[in-house]
């Protein structure tokens, strides 16, 4: 999962609801990104982070590297280690450079759709959570969703 | 703080006047303050329209992540995913 989903999903409440149906992980950079640099701000996300991942909520996954690599490289290159089936992110441009590599991706609100497509949650859930999310999400991903839940009734 | 001189049209001017009269500032003061909020808003665009990582917003502008996002919600900014993305995803997911 890259930074700015798990952000996303911290922030609208959604990230321990996800987390029990979907086992997540993060490159230690994204750990960096957001837990270490948001601890030194004191940005309350970065501790609610931190607690995940020291209670197995949220894995972190790759080594620390001696040259500086950024977290969209670093989520490419654990991805191609080949344990994994999709990229969460919520960055178009992002997205663009895994679609060229042919890496599947996964977008925060579709995760929540992906839930309630497998009977996980029903159909009010899957509402309230989308309408959590919708506050950090675009107004396409969100209507998309919110059509795609209305759809498959 | 590096020192420069530039040419500023009067139209500007005004504006730093103006902020800096309505905020009590120094008229530098002023113009450091709108320049900074320029270039949050030139971010911000250029994220909205899927041109910079959300990465790349907080490394220019020296935020945290989640800093970022909250900035770019307080401008309006959710997300840059288009309505293709979604269905692109769609279709990797099936």
């Amino acid at each position: 999962m890259d930074a700015d989903c798990l952000i996303k999903l911290t922030k609208a409440g959604l990230k321990e609801n996800i987390s029990q149906h979907y086992e997540i992980a993060i490159p230690l950079v994204v750990k960096e990104e957001v837990v270490e640099a948001g601890k030194i701000k004191g940005v309350p996300d970065a501790e609610l982070v931190e607690k995940n991942i020291q209670k197995n909520i949220i894995r972190v996954a790759g080594k620390k590297s001696l040259i500086h690599v950024k977290g969209d490289q670093a989520l490419m290159e654990i991805f191609k280690r080949g344990q994994y089936d999709l990229v969460a992110t919520d960055d178009a441009k992002l997205t663009r450079l895994l679609k060229s590599m042919a890496i599947p991706y996964i977008l925060p609100g579709l995760l929540i759709y992906s839930l309630y497509q497998r009977n996980i949650i029903d159909k009010a859930d899957a509402k309230n959570w989308l309408e959590e999310l919708s506050f950090f999400i675009s107004e396409d991903e969100h209507s998309m969703i919110k059509l795609l839940l209305e759809e498959r009734s | 703080m590096r020192v420069k001189s530039v040419r500023i049209p009067d139209d500007i001017d005004r504006s730093i006047e103006y902020v800096a009269r309505l905020e009590k500032l120094e008229k530098t003061q002023s113009l450091r303050k709108l320049t900074r909020l320029g270039f949050e808003f030139y971010a911000a665009k250029s994220y909205e329209r899927g041109k910079l990582t959300l990465r790349e917003v907080a490394a220019l502008l020296g935020l945290t992540l989640p800093e970022t996002i909250d900035l770019l919600v307080e401008m309006g900014v959710k997300g840059n995913i288009r309505a293709k993305d979604v269905m692109d995803s769609l279709k990797a997911m099936s």
